[in-house]
């Protein structure tokens, strides 16, 4: 079928149509802006993090469709529920317009309009107070990531403080850190030609409507692999596997260490693989013998039978076969081990940069604007991560143990809080303790589209202009094959919001940091765009919103003498002496998850695919399809605690209680509960979520990953009753 | 002063001298510098001469392990035309040792997990 | 009955739908269909007993009958079938009678308080006279729905009716309806 063209210009529909459009569109903006009739407008999306390319629609100035762009070969033809609703963001009659200052307490919801010099002079005012009183040490800068991102953590770091809290470490910071140490880098999964697929909880075709879930369209849904799925939790990917394990929580590692055991003592490695190009496969040979299948059997309800059989399965389709990774944040606290099994399961195996492997990442280079930076801060992180977390992403922190030590005042005071395009009071579990950070700040100060529960504490809010409505800075997608993404405004701005790098300029010119923000937007895209091999690189971009460089995915790459691993051997570690000389240990330990107490169940999380974690459960036509979170239980707990079904439930932890309605279902297991994430908000602005449903946040004890310190997520056990 | 002890007093300087010059060495080569700066000095003062075609042929951090790194800088010369490092340009001590931590943190066997974004 | 030249169809792998609503948006954005009304759906069932539990997501909008039963009860002719096969209403005719909703077998109408008119899927018709395919086929990440002619034996719906098994809903009515479900 022919594709359109873009940029194109076509007559508009009918008077009737048009009628009912402003009906219908007339709430959501004063006036229509002047424009063409019709025009399509390249760009990529930002509803979540997978930056899908969508073509707008934008019909006499208003958006009025997301199209998907063929031209991406990563997000093909597709733009998910959330896509769609991308232009919900821009006419949402409840988003931040124009800069705020708190006038109540923290919390009331009482604010004063603002001028944008306004809000930088008070913002910037209250953190040179504290620089000057505790040193700028005594501020965190949070973000979670964007294309703008980049600006607001330069501004942090160059304010002069260490305590850069990035999203990993509430998100896949194990998985990171276990292939990091294994492979030197996080491969992707050619999931499109693999035929055999092995999935712990990573449910693919429901959480987050991703390229992964694309390829595994392709694959396993039409029925060219075999995909085995372990959940606790009925979910979608469930009911599309060809074998579906609620296996006992927190035993995934078990599993595939027992797989490892068969394949070791069945001789079904690759040898060759295995010689050439790891380390460390004699020790781990033997560190396995004793988590033999029946072992296994015991620990994750998984007959050993099963664990054989698979194992042999899995060894039979390498290398197109791969236990895939996981991107979600940790559920315990040994979730590294976990991960760390998968990588060596998939490494002994051989499915290492062939086709339907796992396959490293191919990368594009872009330019940069060229200036020297900032002295590095002279206080250390407040996490100490050298000391807590010596292996992991420095730059990241580990978020959880930063908010401890906050509220211990140790190693020094944090009076301040910046907060980019996150929401720690729905990101953090213990909202309880999030609250008390939040008393301890002199200031804090958040930017955002919408009115978060965050915001919603804030002593100045700065509205970043939506995607839809900004120029961004180009970015590469790396993968097995990589894109260039461009995001161009599709509309100009409908209110008084600025984005991210005015707003870093704004306060870094009060800060005496404006040298570090000499550039314009477009005098740094250009930087970016200068070592791409195009005759015009920008006029492209700008036609068709993404850039595929020729030639498809490379396969072997790594596969010769010569190549060397990053790391410490410059081999595969499947023994990792790194790990040995950190003070952990070098192959995967595993332990046995404490169970819940009778009468109690274990909280587990997971997303719809109409749903991006806390931020657009607020947006109308993706709540519409859960106006209310509920408790999912088994109907033998639900009896046993005396429920109904729809019943108001009381969901209470050592942190805290919720109420929400139950929802007994056979779709998990019995000594688990789940509920959806981003409802009970504080924010009164968010209408449709403000005070429905529960916080997980609320109920949710803190806990982290050991070695990456990432957060995780699966350790709470609750008491449910009836309310 | 008797011959021996004046021996003693010229040994006990020669000895602190030896080892201000290994102490000047060593500085040279600490990994304590702002790889941030050494970055933006390494692209600035050492790049024309260190990518393909170039007289110094490509180098990047990933050229080296962090062992030959630290003996390289701690040499202190380019082996092509033994010219000191710090003759390069308007090269000092600080900025060489901001070179050095950029490439010694970044070598081929260094450990850099991964991460999502920049 | 003449031939029409073109017939468009629906042909819907439901064994592929994800229920992940994207259909639902998509239609809704492109046709401005108001909140609480929507031109498609997803009937979605659970079946079994744990742990071996069944989930099944399907589908469905206007049938675009080949004999439409709408159309035909439809007083002001309103309710018009174009040769293509698209059914479609023509809002400035509609009087609101809602007879059309009774006649229909499916379901697949509701009538608009606020502008006094009925609606329905018209399969993105203006998308289709550009060339296009219906939003909720575009945007589907499996591609549960294939969309064209299934009077050009070459095109992709009539290659998939040809080779495999395939259903209809409620065909006892004798609307003739042109979603095929695929077995």
């Amino acid at each position: 079928m022919d594709r359109r063209k873009f940029l194109r210009f076509t007559a508009g529909g009918t008077v009737g149509a048009a009628a009912v459009s402003a009906v219908y569109m007339a709430p959501f903006h004063k006036e229509p802006q002047k424009g063409p009739q019709r025009v399509e407008i390249p760009t990529t999306c930002e509803m979540c993090v997978n930056k899908c390319s969508v073509i707008a629609v934008v019909e006499n100035g208003i958006i009025h469709k997301l199209n998907p762009n063929p031209a991406n070969p990563r997000s093909r033809s597709m733009v998910c529920a959330r896509g769609n609703a991308g232009l919900q963001q821009v006419y949402d009659p409840a988003r931040l317009k124009r800069p705020l200052i708190r006038a109540g307490a923290r919390g009331e919801g009482k604010w004063k309009p603002a001028t944008w010099d306004e809000a930088f002079d008070f913002a910037a005012q209250k953190l040179t107070a504290i620089k000057e009183k505790y040193g700028p040490q005594a501020t965190i800068w949070s973000s979670t990531e964007s294309f703008q991102e980049t600006f607001f953590k330069s501004l942090g770091l160059a304010f002069g403080s260490p305590n850069v809290e990035r999203h990993p470490t509430l998100c896949l910071a194990s998985v990171n850190l276990a292939y990091s140490l294994t492979f030197g880098t996080v491969p992707a999964f050619d999931l499109a030609n693999a035929k055999y697929i092995i999935m712990s909880g990573a449910n693919r075709l429901e959480s987050f409507i991703t390229p992964d879930t694309m390829d595994l369209i392709e694959s396993a849904m039409e029925k060219k692999a075999r995909l085995v799925y372990l959940d606790p939790r009925f979910t979608v990917t469930a009911s599309k596997a060809d074998e579906w394990y609620p296996i006992k929580p927190g035993t995934d590692a078990a599993f595939i260490l027992a797989m490892i055991n068969v394949i070791t003592a069945e001789n079904r490695y690759d040898k060759e693989f295995v010689s050439t190009y790891t380390v460390g496969f004699e020790q781990l040979a033997e560190y396995v013998k004793p988590f033999t299948p029946e072992w296994a059997e015991v620990e994750t309800e998984i007959k050993a039978k099963d664990i054989v059989r698979i194992a042999r399965e899995f060894s039979d389709a390498a290398p197109r076969a791969v236990y895939y990774a996981g991107r979600r944040s940790s559920w315990y606290r040994d979730d590294f081990q976990m991960r760390r099994a998968q990588a060596i399961l998939n490494a002994i195996v051989g499915s290492w940069d062939r086709q339907g492997g796992m396959v490293p990442n191919q990368k594009i280079a872009l330019g940069e604007v060229s200036y020297l930076p900032w002295d590095d801060p002279t206080a250390p992180r407040i996490e100490d991560m050298d000391k807590n977390f010596p292996l992991a992403a420095k730059g990241d922190g580990a978020y959880l143990k930063m908010r401890e030590n906050v509220l211990a005042g140790v190693p020094y005071p944090v009076k301040g809080w910046m907060v980019h395009k996150q929401d720690p009071m729905n990101a953090l579990p213990e909202q309880a303790k999030t609250l008390r950070v939040i008393d301890q700040m002199d200031f804090i100060g958040v930017i955002d589209v919408q009115m978060s529960d965050t915001a919603w504490y804030a002593d100045v809010i700065f509205p970043e202009s939506t995607y839809l409505e900004r120029q961004d800075p180009v970015e590469v997608l790396s993968g097995m094959v990589p894109v260039v993404v461009y995001r161009q405004a599709a509309i100009k701005p409908l209110h008084d919001t600025k984005t991210t790098l005015e707003i870093s300029q704004g306060l870094a010119k009060r800060l005496n940091l404006s040298q570090y923000f000499d550039y314009t937007i477009d005098q740094w895209i250009d930087a970016e765009v200068k070592e791409l091999p195009l005759e015009a690189p920008l006029d492209y971009l700008k036609k068709h919103g993404v850039w595929v460089p020729p030639g498809g995915p490379k396969y072997g790459s790594t596969l010769t003498l010569e190549h060397r691993f990053i790391t410490k051997s410059g081999k595969i570690e499947l023994y990792s002496e790194r790990l040995q000389e950190a003070g952990y240990d070098p192959l995967p330990k595993y332990t046995t998850p404490l169970q819940p107490p009778s009468g109690q169940y274990r909280l587990i999380l997971g997303r719809r695919a109409y749903f991006t974690q806390a931020n657009t459960t607020n947006n109308p036509w993706l709540n519409q399809f859960c106006p209310d979170n509920q408790l999912w239980i088994h109907p033998n707990s639900a009896r046993d605690a005396g429920i109904a079904d729809s019943e108001l439930v009381e969901v209470a932890s050592t942190v805290g209680a919720v109420k929400l309605k139950a929802h007994v279902t056979q779709e998990i297991r019995p000594d688990c509960v789940f509920m959806l994430h981003g409802y009970g908000k504080k924010s009164k602005w968010q209408r449709l979520v403000a005070g429905k449903g529960g916080a997980d946040a609320e109920i949710l004890e803190t806990a982290w990953d050991k070695v990456s310190g990432g957060g995780a997520f699966h350790e709470t056990f609750v008491k449910v009753r009836k309310a | 002063m008797s011959g021996t002890r004046k021996n003693a007093i010229k040994s006990i300087i020669t000895a602190l001298v030896v080892c201000l010059v290994a102490i000047a060495a060593l500085a040279a080569t600490t990994t304590k510098g702002n790889e941030g700066k050494g970055k933006f000095y390494y692209k600035q003062d050492c790049k024309q001469c260190h990518v393909k075609g170039a007289p110094g042929g490509e180098l990047t951090p990933l050229s080296k392990t962090q062992a030959q790194w630290k003996a390289f800088f701690a040499k202190g010369k380019h082996p092509g035309d033994n010219q000191p490092l710090l003759k390069v340009k308007d090269m000092d001590e600080e900025k060489l040792n901001d070179i050095y931590t950029f490439l010694y943190n970044h070598a081929v066997d260094s450990p850099q997990p991964e991460t999502c974004g920049k | 009955m003449a031939k029409a030249s073109k017939r468009y169809a629906l042909v819907i792998d439901s064994r592929k739908c994800l229920n992940c609503k994207a259909c639902v948006v998509a239609c809704r954005a492109e046709n401005n269909v108001p909140l609480e009304f929507s031109r498609n759906w997803l009937n979605v069932e659970l079946r079994g007993e744990y742990p071996r539990l069944l989930a099944i997501s399907e589908p469905e909008q206007c049938h675009h009958c080949a004999d439409p039963a709408c159309v035909r009860v439809c007083p002001t002719g309103a309710s018009f079938q174009r040769a293509d096969g698209i059914v479609a209403i023509n809002a400035t005719e509609c009087v609101g009678c809602r007879y059309c909703m009774i006649a229909c077998p499916y379901n697949a109408r509701f009538f608009r308080q606020d502008i006094g008119v009925v609606e329905k899927c018209d399969l993105c018709r203006k998308r289709v006279d550009r060339g296009e395919v219906p939003a909720c086929v575009e945007t589907c990440p499996s591609k549960v729905r294939v969309f064209g002619d299934i009077n050009n034996p070459d095109s992709q719906v009539s290659q998939l009716l040809s080779r495999r098994q395939y259903r209809v809903k409620k065909p006892e009515a004798g609307t003739s309806p042109q979603i095929y479900y695929l077995l």
